[in-house]
């Protein structure tokens, strides 16, 4: 243990950097829960297999696991696009023929979806944990960028705070902002109403999906690069973190999930760096069965468009 | 040729049969009404217009075209718009932003500013609260941001449904003659309203509807008189 005031403050400084690089992860994640149930009152539970699916279309791009190896920019680009599309698919394919059903039919529906591409991805790149070869990427992202003492800021934990932090003020100029962005919100509102002034609600929750998913896929692609580690089933305990952030932010709004997010990501690091370095996963679940028990509307959320969980 | 023709629609939802038989028609520039009891399917007739319900049976017709396999979006840009019970306008918009949202359809940023100051002059209390949240006004005030959120969708039929609900009668009466003059601009108007007195003196045409059915049509004029209706919709 670390027992001058200085390393403890040094310590204390490198779990807040460490903890907000995975809070923005987990922001970047738990928006998309966030804009799709805004829409749809959907939780999209295959959410977390996007994600997962950013990190191995990036991983095998850049190393040529399907027999060419592409720019690292490009790589990331065409697996953010792919991300992007296959959210839009699972809505098609999945969703869209359950959207006048009873919310429990969709809900198992995207539970099945997750686990459906879980084990595609297993068929497809195997269960070993893979790992994004040291050459094909940018040797600078793994060179501290700040340094004072004890305290190493890498350029990898710069690049995703302010990947983050772009894609998130991106993300509100567009929902604010945009002929898209005020369709979005307005079936968020009232969906009847929207089609009555002429929103195409269906096309509207495929740009949604579209955002949400490829903004997973970034997430997805920071992740593997963080931990370097990549394998079919990342998505499933990043998915319930970054779900339990949008739950405290509050389901639906989108400042919530980004708020629950990096407060998540700061929960998590400092409970297993001060408590025990097991209890950092159960820090999310403990977070999300509270928010549910004490505020189930959540930071932000509005009562009555959580009705999820009421009664 | 009608602007709006049904023609035995028949609606469902699930095993209620909640439209049996509806046929009316409306022809350019009429304000024609629909009264009725709570239940008798008012609204459900213009969710079927609206697209938004799909009937199992008979044709609508607007403008001489099926809206059968089109969607909401594309009869709003074909100049059909409603104003849903209960106004639904976007609680955490601003008035402004409700406002765009009516003219969401539309293209050419100098023709929707245009119509925007048109409905700013029609209805000035909307211009004072143009950046508050359409969810802090009145009731009231809710009304007239619905109609003109319709408006800003330049409308060739604009389906109202009960905009006197819930609103003081000085209230109703101001609401009541906006429609007047809305129709004035030449906006053929189906008015559904549980306020048969005030809507039969404003319409051309009254049809009364009961249990999923139109049992009397007639000349509003005409209807005004009718013992039937004077016992079951005036209180007299
Ligand atoms: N979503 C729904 N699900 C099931 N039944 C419905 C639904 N909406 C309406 N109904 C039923 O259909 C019938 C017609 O309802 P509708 O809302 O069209 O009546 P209305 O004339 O508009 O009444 P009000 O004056 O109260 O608005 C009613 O018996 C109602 O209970
Ligand atoms: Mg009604």
């Amino acid at each position: 243990m670390p027992t001058t005031l200085l390393e403890q403050s040094s310590l204390f400084l490198q779990q807040f950097v460490n903890g907000m690089t995975l809070g923005s992860i987990y922001a970047l994640i738990a928006v998309g829960y966030t804009m799709v149930y805004g829409v749809i009152q959907l939780i999209n539970f295959a959410h977390g297999e996007i994600y997962m699916l950013g990190a191995f279309l990036s991983f095998s791009l850049v190393s040529g696991f399907f027999g060419v190896g592409l720019p690292f920019v490009l790589a990331v680009t065409i697996a953010v696009l792919v991300c992007a599309l296959a959210g839009v698919l699972l809505d098609l394919v999945a969703y869209r023929p359950l959207r006048r059903s009873p919310r429990l039919a969709a809900l198992i529906t995207a539970i099945g979806m997750s686990i459906f591409l879980q084990n595609l991805a297993l068929l497809i790149w195997g269960g070993q944990i893979r790992s994004f070869p040291r050459a094909v990427i940018p040797v600078f992202l793994f060179a501290p960028a700040l340094q004072f003492g004890e305290v190493v800021v890498s350029w990898l934990q710069v690049v995703i705070l302010l990947t983050a932090v772009i894609l998130m003020v991106v993300l509100q100029l567009i929902v604010h902002y945009t002929r898209l962005g005020r369709a979005m919100r307005a079936i968020a509102q009232d969906q009847t109403a929207a089609a009555l002034m002429g929103v195409n609600v269906d096309r509207v929750v495929s740009y949604t999906f579209a955002l949400g998913s490829g903004l997973g896929g970034v997430a997805g692609i920071l992740v593997g690069l963080y931990y370097n580690a990549v394998y079919p089933t990342m998505g499933y305990l990043a998915g319930i973190k970054a779900f339990a952030a949008a739950v405290l932010g509050g389901i639906g709004s989108i400042p919530g999930a980004i708020l629950g997010g990096g407060i998540l990501g700061l929960a998590e690091v400092f409970g297993a760096g001060y408590i025990s370095s097991s209890y950092g996963d159960g820090i999310a679940y403990a977070i999300m069965i509270l928010v549910i028990l004490v505020k189930p509307a959540g930071l932000f959320g509005r009562p009555s468009s959580n009705k999820l969980y009421r009664g | 040729m009608p602007l709006l023709k049904l023609n035995d629609i028949h609606c469902y939802y699930g095993n209620i049969h909640a439209l049996k038989g509806v046929s009316f028609e409306i022809y350019h520039g009429e304000i024609r009404t629909l009264i009725g009891a709570n239940g008798a399917g008012k609204s459900t007739v213009l969710m079927a217009i609206s697209a938004i319900l799909k009937p199992r049976q008979g044709e609508i017709l607007y403008d001489g075209m099926p809206v059968a396999g089109r969607a909401p979006d594309e009869l709003v840009q074909a100049g059909l718009c409603q104003v849903p019970e209960g106004r639904r306008i976007f609680p955490d918009m601003t008035v402004g932003e409700n406002l765009e949202m009516g003219a969401y359809c539309r293209s050419g940023r100098a023709a929707i500013k245009a119509n925007l100051e048109m409905v700013y002059d029609l209805f000035p209390v909307l211009s004072k609260r143009r950046r508050q949240a359409g969810g802090s006004l009145s009731g009231g005030e809710q009304q007239m941001l619905a109609l003109g959120r319709a408006l800003m969708s330049q409308p060739e039929l604009l389906l109202l449904d009960e905009p006197s609900l819930g609103l003081a009668p000085l209230m109703v009466e101001k609401i009541f003659s906006l429609i007047e003059r809305i129709a004035g601009e030449g906006i053929t108007i189906l008015l559904v309203e549980q306020n048969a007195q005030a809507a039969l003196r404003l319409a051309d045409y009254g049809y009364v509807m009961e249990s999923g059915k139109i049992i009397l049509e007639a000349p509003a004029r005409k209807l005004l008189q009718d013992e039937r209706v004077k016992e079951a919709y005036l209180g007299e």
